[in-house]
């Protein structure tokens, strides 16, 4: 049992509504709690590409899912120009308003890198499947 | 998207939210709650039952709202979050300063 779904789009604001749909269309019985927080993960770094990547507005991104039996992967494919981020600043403290956004990727996922191939940016996503719940 | 709607008791304001609170519509939280506490209702009740997903923008209102509403004398309180939102608020240690309540009356108890 494997099943892919794919999304290419700009990275502005209306990106994150066909993204949302694209995880309400997976129909593999993924455990509810694992689909949501895969999405969030994703949710976030196109997220981040909205807001930091450049040139503004203009950075296109492939977004590929596959579920697998194991896992659900996630590559997002951008074409931003390079950049320098810190995937290891901790979360933040209750009282301060941004500076989540990695944090909970990472707080999420079984695996998150980010590698620059061949003059684009590659975002790499994984959480492993628990048991659907009955 | 979202839809916000405000209903004002009082010094108190209910938001009911329905839809994602995401970077795409956290600055409409900001906004309501900002007018919550400009128009002198600031014991801000938000109904997140059906608010299917937030992200760290929405978090970010949240806690903003939060800040403002205390500086205002009044508070923030959440209600009923869902699963994705309950699991998020979790993660990132926000359920220490906004702790779920069950309903809007059990937020409003002892306001």
């Amino acid at each position: 049992m494997a099943g892919e779904y794919r999304l290419a789009r700009t990275a502005t604001l209306d990106a994150l509504e066909p993204l949302h749909e694209l995880f309400a269309a997976v129909h593999e019985p993924v455990e509810s709690m694992d689909l949501m927080l895969f999405e969030t993960a994703v949710i976030e770094v196109v997220g981040n590409l909205i807001q930091h990547g450049r040139p503004p507005g203009e950075v296109q991104f492939d977004f590929i899912l596959e579920v697998t039996d194991e896992s659900l992967l996630g590559r997002i494919d951008e074409t931003g120009e390079t950049v320098t981020i810190d995937l290891n600043n901790p979360m933040p403290d209750p009282s301060v308003e941004s500076g989540r956004g990695l944090p909970l990727i990472r707080a999420v996922l079984d695996e998150f890198r980010f590698e620059r191939t061949r003059g684009r940016n590659v975002w790499v996503l994984r959480r492993d499947r628990h048991p659907v719940a009955n | 998207m979202i839809e916000l709607t405000t209903t004002t008791e009082g010094d108190t304001t209910i938001v009911r939210s329905v839809g994602r609170l995401t970077m795409a519509t956290a600055a409409d939280l900001t906004e309501v709650i900002n007018a919550a506490v400009a128009g002198g209702a600031p014991k801000v009740v938000i109904d997140l039952a059906e608010t299917a997903f937030v992200d760290s923008s929405g978090l970010g209102a949240l806690v903003a709202g939060l800040r403002r509403t205390r500086q205002g004398d009044g508070d923030l309180r959440i209600v009923a979050p869902s699963e994705q939102v309950a699991a998020v608020l979790e993660l990132t240690n926000l359920d220490r300063v906004l702790y779920p309540y069950a309903s809007v009356t059990a937020a409003r108890d002892g306001w």
